[in-house]
């Protein structure tokens, strides 16, 4: 939780992972430049590295694609979620040691200044096969330098997790810049049916995820529950849901996670004010709601996180009849007591 | 995720998937997979040599035959470029004509049009040439 700012907030999963991140690279590179050495000895040391790092970055990026859509689909993905923002950043620096070295190579001879090099060294912007796909790589590589940037928590809590989200999502016009500038450029030089494959083969896993995830998130958008005579929503029973788990529901246009432990059942607003995870995926640790994220808390009962913390989220009123919940769709503000009901 | 970034994030790929797959499409529909499989299986004992030229890395020669003119190229030693493509030079005003990439070291044959002068190898990403031998 953000109380304070440090560069980076260890524990021992995140070393783990961190450690786990840091070792495939290497592998990578190391098996990399040994297969380069057997199948293509005659390249320069330049060439192999440019290749090298913008093969890995562009692997790791696939991966970082990936993790959202399979944890919305599956939670046990879910604690690579958490360690994801390390993982961007080190495909970054992948990302720049390509950039930087292909710059050197292809744009630091000349009398320019290389970056107006990268955009007018080549200007056959009408022609698709000789297209100045390094423009599309750079561009690309911008993005990826303002989000791992940005990654921090400082810009997270200043721009607010609904703007620094949306921002994020720029690394989807990376992604779409970055495939282009592969089959614009290397593919054009190095015309191979298995790297294609390869990229077309990530390109259908990436988008196929992302849609299916979204399309399961409008079912649950789409939840039209019975609405009693007093105005409040009939949601499920009781039973359904599970100890110290949640059931989210879309109440208006806001989804509520309904919480049971000790006998009791607690709702409140499903998005958590760290990120927008999904609290709701969540399951109760040591009293609190535990966003299945970044590990935020909450106590269920009045939306607060647990002091010296201070983010609160909404409450919502819930009602149990004949083993029936209930919930108000009209939210209270954030951070309101709601007595729990009893079940 | 709240409601609006869920629905931009929708929208996001589903506009992102068609227009990107029509893209990857229309570029790989000219990356030419088959240009370096056409390297052609020539009977040399059947073909004359008509022209030859060469260098300390590169040798070419041009073999015909009764039915069709074969550029053979032969690189010798690495070129150390980026990339390295090879065009044939024909007629008097020397058109280029591209024929295809060299991978490394080896042989490599390709079916030509008659009236080829010579070669010229380019590296397309540093848009230089490499060398050039002219029969």
């Amino acid at each position: 939780m953000g109380l304070d700012y440090k560069l980076v907030l260890w524990n021992k999963h995140k070393k783990t992972y961190d450690k786990l991140i840091a070792l495939g690279m290497v592998v990578y590179l190391v098996l990399f430049v040994m297969l380069t050495l057997v199948f293509n000895p005659e390249g320069t040391a330049e060439t192999m590295i440019i290749r090298a790092f913008g093969s890995l970055a562009i692997l790791m990026l696939h991966i970082i694609l990936i993790i959202g859509p399979l944890s919305r689909l599956n939670p046990s993905f879910l604690p690579l979620l958490y360690n994801r923002r390390h993982l961007g950043v080190s495909m970054f620096l992948a990302a720049l040691i390509h950039g930087a070295f292909s710059i050197i190579q292809f744009h630091t001879l000349g009398n320019v200044n290389p970056i107006y090099s990268i955009f007018t060294s080549n200007m056959d912007y009408g022609s698709l096969t000789n297209f100045p796909f390094q423009v599309l790589g750079f561009l690309a590589l911008l993005i990826l330098f303002f989000m791992a940037s940005t990654s921090h928590d400082f810009f997270l809590k200043n721009l607010s997790p609904s703007v620094w989200k949306g921002l994020h999502m720029m690394v989807y016009l990376a992604y779409a810049l970055i495939l282009l500038h592969v089959f614009l450029g290397a593919f054009q030089q190095e015309t191979s049916m298995a790297t294609t494959g390869i990229l077309v083969i990530g390109f259908f896993l990436v988008a196929g995820l992302h849609i299916r995830a979204a399309l399961k998130e409008s079912k649950v958008d789409a939840f039209k529950g019975e609405i009693d005579a007093n105005g409040w929503l009939k949601v499920c029973l009781v039973d359904e849901i599970d100890e110290n788990r949640a059931k989210i529901f879309t109440v208006g246009r806001e989804r509520v996670a309904i919480f049971k432990y000790d006998g009791k059942l607690s709702a409140i607003h499903n998005v958590c004010k760290h990120q927008g995870g999904p609290l709701g995926e969540g399951k109760i640790v040591d009293g609190c709601v535990t966003c299945p994220w970044h590990g935020y808390q909450y106590l269920p009962h009045n939306g607060q996180s647990p002091p010296p913390f201070t983010e609160k989220v909404a409450t919502y009123e819930l009602r149990l009849e004949s083993g029936m919940v209930y919930v108000n769709p009209r939210g209270l503000d954030e951070g309101t007591e709601v007595e729990p009901v009893k079940c | 995720m709240d409601a609006k970034l869920r629905k931009r994030h929708k929208i996001i790929w589903i506009v992102l998937a068609p227009v990107l797959m029509v893209l990857l499409i229309w570029v790989a529909k000219d990356l030419g997979f088959s240009q370096n499989s056409e390297i052609v299986k020539l009977e040399t004992t059947s073909s004359t040599a008509m022209a030859k030229a060469e260098n300390e890395k590169v040798s070419a020669v041009l073999l015909n035959n009764q039915e069709r003119s074969i550029l053979e190229i032969v690189v010798k030693s690495p070129l150390r470029s980026t990339s390295s493509v090879v065009f044939a030079l024909t007629g008097t005003q020397e058109r280029e004509t591209l024929l295809g990439q060299l991978e490394g070291v080896g042989s490599y044959s390709f079916q030509v049009e008659e009236g080829v002068k010579g070669i010229i190898i380019k590296d397309p990403i540093k848009k230089q040439s490499i060398l050039k031998l002219e029969f």
